[in-house]
């Protein structure tokens, strides 16, 4: 069933079309979440519970099709991101954790020592970002957005979402380039 | 012949977002500019870097959960709910009626008590007219009287 259907389905209410697209992008978009927040899990749950509940609750009404769904979704899932962030920095600090610090079961199982390891890095690398440095890069790398999508996503021009993309990466050479720069 | 101030497009290049006229420019600079293909080696390192740690999965059971938090509401509250609006609006559109009837007969009220005072000046000046006209018609038959003694 094309998405479209399913979504103006999941907007009457329709509990088979919620799910079906929840299992379509749930996934994905947990990635983001966790990739984004580096927080723990009931952060990342709610914020992809409430991307959907956005999406399902009236939000479909603005989904006009200029984007994939898949974007338009990801573009939910910042925006909430942002919204905690600015929620985290009201209060005073707590520890963030790092994204996927925890070993997930499949992957970490094939090289669990390197995969932690890398995890640990990336994670290291991520937090010395500013926010939407970070954001690129989480799109970018791990999304495999175009840079036309990135910037519908983070609702800026495609010149803007590359142009930070670029200082991002720099950024990170700059700092880590010792760790990660011998690769080819 | 790209200078190197372009560089800025080598994550472009990296990420496959530049057309084949500027591909082809850009990779007959790279042969010539060390500097260029050492900057794109370190992107290259960097994009591996993140490819080899990608984040944790949500299980099958998290995907579940999540599908269940967002299911919508039963039906049967849902049509308590249908119910409960389309009262709502059929309320406030009789109470708007209301109002406006109201208002209206108010307005119509005041309207007739103005009209009922106008009669009302009129019926009084009309029976003070009679009265002068009768009382004119006596002062003549007295007259008439007087003269026909005479």
């Amino acid at each position: 069933m094309k998405e479209e259907e399913l979504l103006e389905q999941a907007r009457r209410g329709e509990n088979a079309a919620r799910t079906e697209l929840v299992m379509r992008h749930g996934r994905r978009l947990f990635r983001l979440a966790a990739a984004l927040l580096g927080g723990g899990d009931a952060d990342v749950n709610d914020v992809v519970q409430e991307t959907f509940l956005a999406a399902f609750d009236g939000g479909l009404k603005a989904f006009k099709g200029d984007a994939s769904l898949s974007t338009w979704l990801s573009g939910i899932t910042i925006n909430r991101v942002r919204k905690l962030r600015r929620y985290r920095l009201s209060r005073p600090a707590g520890p963030l954790d790092g994204v996927g610090r925890q070993p997930d079961g499949d992957q970490a199982s094939r090289n669990p020592a390197t995969q932690v390891e890398q995890r640990m890095d990336v994670a290291t690398m991520l937090d010395s970002l500013p926010p939407e440095y970070r954001e690129v890069i989480v799109l970018r790398e791990w999304q495999q957005m175009s840079y036309a999508e990135m910037a519908s996503a983070l609702g800026v021009p495609e010149r803007t979402a590359e142009t930070r993309l670029t200082r991002a990466r720099r950024m990170l050479r700059q700092r880590f380039g010792g760790v990660v720069g011998g690769r080819q | 012949m790209i200078d190197c101030d372009d560089r800025i497009r080598l994550d472009a290049y990296h990420d496959g977002e530049l057309s084949p006229a500027e591909r082809s420019d850009l990779e007959a600079h790279l042969r010539d500019c060390p500097s260029c293909a050492a900057e794109l080696a370190a992107i290259r390192g960097m994009s591996g870097a993140f490819a080899d740690a990608t984040p944790r999965e949500p299980s099958h059971e998290q995907l579940l959960e999540l599908a269940a938090s967002v299911r919508a509401e039963p039906s049967e509250a849902r049509i308590l709910l249908r119910l409960f609006r389309v009262t709502a609006v059929a309320a406030a559109v009789l109470l708007s009626s209301a109002l406006a009837a109201a208002a209206y007969l108010s307005h119509r009220t005041e309207a007739a008590a103005h009209e009922a005072m106008v009669l009302d000046h009129v019926a009084t000046g009309s029976q003070s007219l009679v009265l002068a006209t009768d009382r004119a018609q006596w002062i003549a038959d007295d007259l008439r009287g007087a003269q026909e003694e005479r």
